[in-house]
């Protein structure tokens, strides 16, 4: 039988004394099988020894309010808020240009804000459902079947210099998701993905960049499903940085299969160390950004406009929103245009794309002239501009 | 970028070239005189190469 065993302290000259409660109970207090000295209300407890559930019922209906001092540990120079990811259409949800293209060499927009320079590699570069959950769409770039080309199939998007030097000073974080096609036939199935930076203002990867660096690079290994891939500068961007671009290159091997391609989706690039989630923008958001780029009127539009002599017409199309830069123009689809007056009809069957011949940046606004009338107008005559079955397109991409 | 046929566009009052039609890429385009535009940068750099020359206008 084990015993209790009441022992007094040398040096001391206190009576400790063992009190019972008003009870008329018997109780049994056990004590611990070990070695130490029992706590009081004023002891510490070691936090290894905090094990299980606190009930909700012991917290407060209202915490205690917490200096910002006193939070540590969370993500420095993360933007917690919008407008994180710098990119734009980074989702390829925007596609104003078509969805389905077959550029095979040069600098070749294909979806808004992005370009392709497949270097002879025969193919397409098409719209696809992504099947990712938080996606509507990817981008599929793809060889076509039986060809052969090998070149270096490029796929980038620019920033304007406008929007690249905040980042100066500061890491910053690509982060993208890819898959391959079962025939994707870059060795390793890597996809190379590139952050590259440069000195100069409002140039063209196609061209280079004054001054260019790859501040990323990476080898991406794909598989058949969806991964994310993430990437992070190694070091803040140069205080000379004015220009920003994201590329993604692979180059195919032997002769394609059927699926020999690859799918992205998601690209962000975003401020500090953390890949944080894609930044989802309204659809309607997405589309404004891209139409400082690329915009176009709808088919079958009338608008004002004045006879300038007898073979020119003047007329200012709206705006959606301020272009980067004074536009090239070009028809979309094909129709006849006629100028109507408001005592007769005048010309049809015109073509002639019209002339940017005046553009104010940050006013919205556009002056255009229609040239080369076969009918002879009454000159300054306000009249009408009938434009059937085509729309007026207006680019200013970098 | 495969710019054919360039050819400057002019008010027909002011009789200034305000433009340069080309089709570009097998598109009719209108370009501007804007460097800014990388259209017109592209011409202006094939120019100055010797690949093209821009008509005057008619």
């Amino acid at each position: 039988m084990s015993k209790v065993k009441i022992q007094g302290h040398a040096s001391g000259t206190g009576v400790l004394t063992v009190t019972a409660p008003n009870t008329s109970t018997d109780r049994t207090i056990t004590l611990p099988d070990t070695t130490g000295t029992l706590l009081d209300e004023n002891s510490s407890v070691p936090a290894a020894n905090l094990t299980g559930t606190v009930a909700d019922a012991r917290f407060p209906a209202t915490l205690p309010a917490v200096s910002a001092a006193n939070l540590t540990n969370v993500p420095k120079d993360t933007t917690v808020g919008g407008r994180k990811n710098i990119l734009k259409n980074g989702g390829f949800d925007v596609w104003q240009r078509g969805t389905s293209f077959s550029h095979t060499s040069g600098k070749n927009f294909i979806c808004d804000r992005w370009w392709v320079n497949p270097s002879s590699v025969g193919g397409t570069q098409t719209r696809q459902s992504a099947s990712l959950d938080g996606f509507n769409y990817a981008l599929r770039i793809q060889r076509t079947s039986g060809q052969s080309g090998t070149g270096l199939v490029y796929l980038n998007t620019e920033m304007e210099s406008a929007d690249s030097m905040q980042f100066r000073g500061k890491k910053v974080t690509l982060s993208f998701y890819a898959r391959k096609g079962a025939n994707f036939s870059q060795s390793s199935s890597q996809l190379t993905s590139n952050l590259a930076t440069g000195t100069g203002t409002d140039q063209t990867l196609q061209t280079g960049f004054t001054g260019g660096a790859n501040v990323i690079s990476q080898n991406n290994t794909l598989t058949t499903s969806w991964q994310k891939f993430t990437h992070t500068t190694s070091s803040v961007l140069a205080s000379t940085v004015n220009q920003i671009a994201v590329q993604f290159t692979h180059s195919p091997a032997g002769t394609a299969g059927a699926a020999d391609y690859y799918e992205i989706t998601g690209v962000q690039l975003e401020v500090g160390s953390t890949a944080t989630d894609f930044e989802h923008r309204s659809f309607g958001e997405e589309l404004a950004l891209c139409q400082r780029y690329y915009q176009k009127s709808n088919n079958n539009s009338v608008f004002a406009c004045f006879s300038n002599g007898a073979n020119q017409v003047q007329f200012s199309p709206p705006l959606n929103c301020s272009l980067r830069a004074s536009p090239t123009i070009s028809w979309s689809g094909s129709g006849n245009s006629t100028v109507v007056d408001h005592d007769s009809t005048h010309d049809t069957g015109d073509n002639n794309v019209p002339v940017v011949s005046n553009y104010t940046s940050f006013a919205s606004n556009i002056h255009m002239y229609i040239n080369n009338w076969s009918s002879a107008l009454t000159d300054m005559r306000i009249q009408n501009l009938y434009i059937g079955g085509k729309a007026i397109v207006m680019e200013s991409e970098l | 970028m495969n710019i054919q046929n360039p050819k400057y566009l002019k008010d027909d009052k002011t009789n200034a070239n305000i433009g340069v039609a080309a089709t570009i890429d097998g598109v009719q385009c209108s370009v501007p005189l804007d460097t800014a535009n990388r259209h017109y940068a592209e011409i202006l750099k094939q120019v100055a190469d010797g690949d093209i020359t821009i008509a005057e206008a008619d």
